[in-house]
């Protein structure tokens, strides 16, 4: 025990006393949130669900007929050519003109990737256009009610942040074995515990047990930091936060167990990781939504693990809803993976040649 | 206690072609200083680290205190102490934490402080690894293998890399730890290093032990009592001029070096100038020196234990 | 000649290295094709289909509603999957739970006394009064863009639902067209365009940071640097080969992007053209002194590889290389204006005729410009073939 426990804290010292290691592992994932929270995810320049449409102040009839339309929000302009530039400029997110003769719904890029259908509101426009000429605004009234998918209110950002503390899940565990399983036994450090009685549990429980603290140490900083910085609300239960990131590590760190044991120089292990980081960061769904992908795309999205990591811990803190299976079965699946790859890739750390 | 601590027969290692260990035999004196002396890639370390259980060798028998046993493990290795060619340790410990993480894996271990004392590393008790120099990281890797108090001492090339000065130093501790009772191991290519520590030496080449004995009585073995080093460019044509003149050359074609072995100095001298004169050799340096391991190496082989 | 003898050893050094090889010339590939994957599909979605939960009511009106929906749920191209039930208090409950659960992704309910309501409506109106319209419950998932998007469609699908009621009612109706555009762009947008200048941008970016800058200080940290700051050639000759040699990669690169856009994607951008050449060069100058000022403020491997990381994300995606950077709080704009990739990307679309530059002109080229100076200068300062 008393070996387990020297190996542990080694570990620990190891990640604090290395500052370069330690700043970055707690500063990667905020920039994965600024990235993709701020640039991506946030929504539109109107708010939530609400687009922000440059119109001409001297269209009186258009500007009637869009402030009545419950999703729109109204900025004017004096002249075409100043709303394309605030549509370039990001300072609205879209415009629409009428020349007498059709609607031109002017959008740009981000607009379309926020929501693609957002092009359908020219169509829109242009049918409330036509109605109010015959003095006809609205026959039926479309009441949005927007359900918030878990018990807290929050926002698009906050929505997101799960996903960034899977990603810091993910980079932490994955990397921690890369470390040990290929890098420490490159540099000699495994050859140098193998020489003396230590047993090959005590090595691996006391390394793994330190990465572990640490890697959670890290995900739950972020995921604390984030609430405090954004302003953002999470109702976190705690008991099943706690299951969710450790049997998720856990998980994760079987992967990197099987990465490494097939790719055993650190360098392309490191490398395999980081490609695996990219494919996933695209395709599990956490960033980029899933739903528009073709079918073969969605399949290995579904393969891929760190959408269900997410998905537990946006539903322990309250963001999501969903069942508490769901959460507990990707908790076993994770530990299994775990226990598997360990006790097959565990034993051959000391094997001797 | 056997008197002989460690004995070794027939061990053998391939990998594929390869002969790394080609049924090796050697007796270990309990509290002796005991050598492998061999150029690179003569098996040495290999052979070492069959010994310390890092591999398993492919025929042969170990007989570790008396009792015979397939492989080591875990109950030899509580009485082993090593330190390993590379020194691979977590930089970003400290010599103290270092020296505590490995004691602990022992059941029994001598105190952090004492080992500081020995190893002369008191003052660096609390510097991480990575801030330690050459010399200052190999006294470490030396204490740890003293952590536990071992019978016996495995060194793979111990003094590599350091300074003339670090390296006395080094051979000053290991003939103090001799001293203490300790069996001590040692892998080496350099041959002073062989010469002033060891009371056996066996000589490998090319997987096998080629001569073993105590270093003056190898030396001894070239019945000479001086050698006569001569730097010269000659061939196999002179070679044999030189021989039948009666001077018996041994030649190191790669250093252009030429040994004469003689028990008359002047002689040799007289009979080379005369030689030289009339074949015209080109005599660049002359050196006369007593013979050492290095030379008996060189007439074992004819290559030269050196590095270069 | 020494010079191009020299740049090809550095070269062919680079070459055999294989990680290297891998992630500076078949990565970008990967990367392209992974793009090329998601974000046409995210643009102009095909063969999408969502859940539709109506609740409907008994009455002439609803059962419009009804088959209205019905339609556009069936045959190969439908809109949506109906699943259609009777509106009561249970089943609104639960779903609202599948809603959540993202069984469903929209709930449209028609309420009690719509029917009536519509009557009513039409009555009045044809009076010459102007009633409030009745109302239809939409339900959507917040931050889910599948419900959002699910939304936005039944809106479209009820507007033109209206039309019927309108000209059944006997109304004349001459229907407005519209036409939408993404601002700035060519008649219809294509992401490869778009994202094409953008990759080859990544490339250079990549061969700076990494290729040269981490390069660098290995070859200082290892001291081969030394070896040949001892030797009698010219540093200038030093340099001159070293940059060849990544020029020469730089062309491998930039090469096997452009025919992989032109023949497996079907880029219409012409890398021949001035415009692109003069940006590629901006861009290769630029990146490069950025690389070269990268080696001149660390000291060791370890240090360069930490900045590299922190800088090599947010300067790529904030530079806009993947999609258009607007409407960012003040905290984060400020990088991304002082961020060269942001004015070579919007420079080179621009210029091309993708998409229209939010910057002017003269900033696209003159920031580049700046950072290039500033980096020459600084490294000719401090940059030092060994450690003193």
């Amino acid at each position: 025990m008393r070996v387990i426990w020297k190996l542990f804290l080694a570990t620990i010292k190891t990640f604090y006393r290395d500052r370069m290691t330690f700043f970055f592992t707690l500063i990667f994932p905020f920039m994965f949130v600024i990235i993709f929270g701020f640039v991506f995810g946030i929504g539109s320049v109107g708010g939530d669900n609400k687009l922000l449409v440059g119109v001409l102040s001297s269209d009186k009839r258009l500007l009637e007929v869009i402030k009545n339309i419950d999703n729109l929000e109204i900025k004017e302009f004096d002249s075409i050519e100043n709303i394309r530039r605030a549509i370039i400029n990001g300072g609205i997110d879209a415009g629409a003109i009428y020349d007498g003769d059709k609607i031109r719904f002017i959008l740009n890029l981000t607009t379309m990737q926020r929501n693609p259908f957002s092009r359908m509101l020219g169509e829109t426009i242009a049918d409330r256009l036509t109605k109010s000429n015959v003095r006809i605004d609205k026959i039926i009234d479309l009441n949005l009610n927007a359900i918030d998918p878990g018990r807290v209110v929050t926002t698009q950002l906050g929505y997101m942040i799960p996903g960034v503390v899977a990603i810091s899940i993910f980079n932490g565990a994955l990397f921690s074995m890369v470390s040990i399983f290929c890098d420490y036994k490159k540099r000699g450090i495994l050859k140098r515990f193998n020489v003396t009685p230590i047993r090959g549990y005590q090595f691996i429980v006391g390394m793994i047990l330190g990465k572990f603290v640490v890697t959670i140490f890290s995900a739950t900083a972020v995921l604390l930091f984030s609430q405090l910085v954004f302003k953002v609300q999470f109702s976190i239960n705690w008991t099943l936060y706690l299951i969710t990131a450790s049997t998720s590590i856990l998980g994760m760190m079987a992967l990197g167990i099987l990465i490494s044991s097939i790719f055993t120089e650190p360098s392309v292990a490191g490398n395999v990781g980081s490609l695996l980081m990219t494919v996933m960061i695209f395709f599990s769904g956490v960033y980029f939504p899933l739903e528009f992908l073709p079918k073969y795309l969605r399949g290995i999205g579904e393969l891929l693990p760190l959408g269900y990591i997410a998905r537990s811990i946006r539903i322990s803190t309250g963001v999501e809803s969903g069942t508490i299976a769901f959460v507990l079965n990707t908790s076993l699946g994770m530990i299994g993976a775990f226990f598997i790859f360990v006790l097959i890739f565990g034993s051959r750390l000391f094997k001797a040649e | 206690m056997a008197d002989f601590i460690l004995e070794v027969e027939n061990i053998k290692k391939y990998y594929g072609p390869v002969k790394a260990v080609d049924g090796v035999s050697f007796k270990v004196k309990q509290g002796s200083i005991f050598t492998l002396l061999g150029p690179n890639g003569a098996g040495k370390t290999t052979t070492i680290e069959i010994i310390e259980g890092l591999r398993i060798p492919d025929d042969g028998r170990i007989i570790f205190m008396g009792e015979e046993i397939t492989r080591v493990g875990n109950k030899q290795k509580e009485y082993i102490g090593v330190s390993l060619q590379e020194t691979n340790l977590i930089p970003y410990l400290t010599v103290r934490e270092t020296l505590d993480m490995f004691r602990t894996i022992f059941p029994r271990s001598l105190d952090v402080d004492e080992v500081l004392r020995i190893v002369s590393l008191e003052d660096k008790a609390n510097t991480y690894i990575k801030n330690l120099s050459g010399g200052q990281k190999q006294r470490l890797v030396i204490g740890l293998a003293m952590i536990n108090d071992p019978l016996i001492l495995f060194l793979d090339e111990p003094t590599t890399g350091l300074d003339p000065q670090a390296r006395r130093n080094t051979w000053d501790l290991l003939l103090d730890l001799k001293r203490k009772g300790k069996t001590i191991i040692l892998t080496t290519h350099y041959m002073e290093e062989a010469e002033f520590l060891s009371d056996w030496v066996c000589i490998m080449d090319r997987g096998k032990i080629i001569k073993e004995g105590d270093p003056q009585s190898l030396i001894r073995d070239l019945e000479k009592e001086s050698l006569i080093e001569v730097e010269l460019e000659a061939d196999s044509v002179m070679i044999e001029s030189l021989s039948n003149a009666g001077l018996e050359p041994v030649y190191d074609k790669k250093h252009k070096r030429l040994l004469l072995k003689t028990n008359d100095i002047l002689a040799t001298i007289e009979l080379l100038l005369r030689f030289s004169k009339e074949s015209s050799l080109q005599i660049k340096d002359v050196l006369i020196r007593q013979p050492n391991l290095e030379d008996v190496f060189l007439s074992l082989t004819g290559r030269s234990l050196r590095e270069e | 000649m020494q010079i191009i003898r020299l740049a090809n050893y550095f070269f062919k050094s680079l070459v055999r290295e294989k990680i290297d090889l891998f992630w500076l010339i078949i990565f970008p590939v990967i990367l392209l094709t992974i793009l090329m994957l998601i974000f046409p599909s995210l643009y102009e979605p095909r063969e999408v289909a969502f859940n539709l939960t109506l609740l409907s009511q008994k009455g002439t009106f609803s059962e419009i509603i009804e088959r209205v929906f019905k339609e556009v749920s069936k045959g190969e191209n439908k809109i949506f999957r109906l699943s259609l039930l009777q509106n009561s208090e249970e089943n609104l409950k639960r779903e609202l739970e599948r809603l959540k659960a993202k069984k469903t992704n929209l709930i449209v309910e028609i309420p009690e006394g719509f029917d009536a309501q519509m009557l009513n409506f039409f009555i009045l109106k044809g009076m010459g009064v102007s009633p409030s319209p009745p109302v239809i419950n939409v339900y959507s998932l917040k931050h889910d863009t599948s419900s959002e998007s699910a939304y936005l469609i039944v809106k479209n699908i009820l507007e033109k639902l209206e039309f019927e009621f309108i000209r059944k009612a006997g109304y004349q109706l001459r229907r407005i067209e519209s036409e939408t555009e993404v601002v700035g762009t060519k008649s219809t947008f294509s992401y490869i365009d778009f994202i094409y200048p953008g990759i080859v941008i990544f490339v250079i970016f990549m061969t700076g940071l990494f290729g040269i800058g981490m390069d660098l200080v290995w070859l200082k940290e290892t001291g081969i640097l030394k070896r040949i700051s001892v030797t009698i050639l010219p540093k200038s000759r030093f340099i001159i080969s070293y940059i060849i040699s990544k020029i020469y990669l730089i062309i491998i690169q930039v090469t096997l992007i452009t025919l992989m856009a032109r023949f497996v994607y079907k880029t219409t951008v012409n890398p021949l053209s001035l415009p692109f050449i003069g940006y590629t060069a901006l861009t290769v100058l630029c990146l490069s002194s950025f690389g070269f000022f990268l080696a001149s403020v660390s000291r060791t491997t370890s240090s360069a590889n930490a900045i590299s990381q922190i800088l090599n994300f947010p300067l790529q995606f904030l530079g806009g290389i993947y999609f258009p950077v607007t409407g960012v709080p003040w905290a984060i704009r400020w990088i991304v204006l002082i961020n060269p990739i942001t004015y070579l990307a919007s420079g080179i679309r621009d210029a091309l005729g993708i998409m229209k530059s939010p910057y002017p002109f003269y900033l696209n080229i003159t920031v580049p410009a700046l950072w290039i100076i500033f980096c020459l200068l600084f490294t000719v300062k401090r940059f030092r073939l060994e450690e003193t």
